[in-house]
């Protein structure tokens, strides 16, 4: 019972951090007019955008479909095709 | 499969954890495409991303994690259940589940009115490579989507049944994977279609 509290608590974390992080990219969004973070601007905050999804699919890879409980080696497959997207999808953006 | 026993296995079929890896690499390599694709034409993709909204598609991205949550939830209960309540109705799982039902088929709602609102404004697949990307690759997800709507309902009667064994859970982990999968999957074509400035 206690471990089943302590997942689901686990589980509303993640997702409060995942909705949090949803605004954070809405906020970037072209529709606020000029948006500025940590004094961060244009592209680099395309790539801020890019690393924010990627950081989300990695919790809900981890969190919610329970990767980190997985035996290193297949929770390794999916960590870098993660990171090889994550590589990817700014090498691609900055062209 | 009870919870100390996740700790160190896989949940669902390996088969379902294959599917979800070949699909991301798949829509991995469309998203790629489309970002090859906005470097040749970026004048035309920023402005026909100006046509789309944004606070719409936030909104989707808001119901498809809370749907998320919501079977995260429902696949844990679930486990305890099995294991503590073998006879009773899983109440709280087949509410959770619906909760997740209910945002899934308001995700598809709020896709049609956003679909019928670019055809009434004269953007289709033809329009240029902008929005023949957007049409294909938001509906190759829906079409994930609706897929993933037939297994919560198909969970659903399957929880409110009495029997319900270890076949049953693993079933459920499987559904839930590839409902999370739809999940993450619109994670990433959030920014990419609506974000990216």
């Amino acid at each position: 019972m206690i471990m089943k509290n302590k997942l689901e608590k686990q589980f509303t974390l993640v997702w409060l951090a995942l909705v949090g992080l949803t605004f954070v990219s809405w906020f970037l969004s072209e529709g606020s007019a000029q948006p500025v973070l940590f004094g961060m601007s244009g592209p680099n905050l395309g790539i801020l955008v890019l690393t924010i999804s990627i950081f989300k699919v990695y919790l809900i890879i981890s969190f919610f479909m329970e990767l980190r409980t997985a035996p290193f080696a297949f929770r390794f497959n999916f960590e870098i095709v993660l990171f090889v997207m994550w590589l990817s999808l700014i090498w691609l953006y900055s062209l | 499969m009870s919870n100390l026993e996740s700790q160190s296995n896989i949940p669902a079929e390996k088969g379902v954890w294959l599917f979800v890896y070949f699909d991301l690499l798949a829509f991995g390599a469309l998203f790629g495409t489309f970002l090859y694709y906005r470097s040749i034409q970026p004048d035309v993709f920023l402005k026909s991303q100006n046509a789309l909204d944004v606070n719409l598609a936030t909104l989707n991205t808001l119901l498809l994690l809370t749907s998320s949550l919501f079977v995260a939830l429902a696949v844990n209960r679930a486990r305890s259940s099995h294991l503590e309540e073998l006879s009773s109705k899983r109440k709280i799982e087949r509410c959770l589940l619906q909760g997740a039902f209910v945002c899934g088929l308001s995700f598809c709602l709020i896709k049609v009115i956003e679909y019928t609102n670019k055809f009434e404004e004269g953007f289709t697949l033809i329009t240029n490579d902008f929005f023949m990307f957007y049409f294909v690759l938001t509906g190759i997800h829906a079409f994930h989507v609706i897929l993933g709507l037939c297994l919560l309902g198909f969970l659903i009667r399957e929880v409110s049944k009495t029997h319900f064994d270890s076949n049953s859970i693993s079933f459920m982990e499987g559904s839930g994977c590839f409902w999370h999968l739809v999940d993450f999957l619109w994670v990433i074509l959030f920014p990419l279609l609506y974000v990216l400035n």
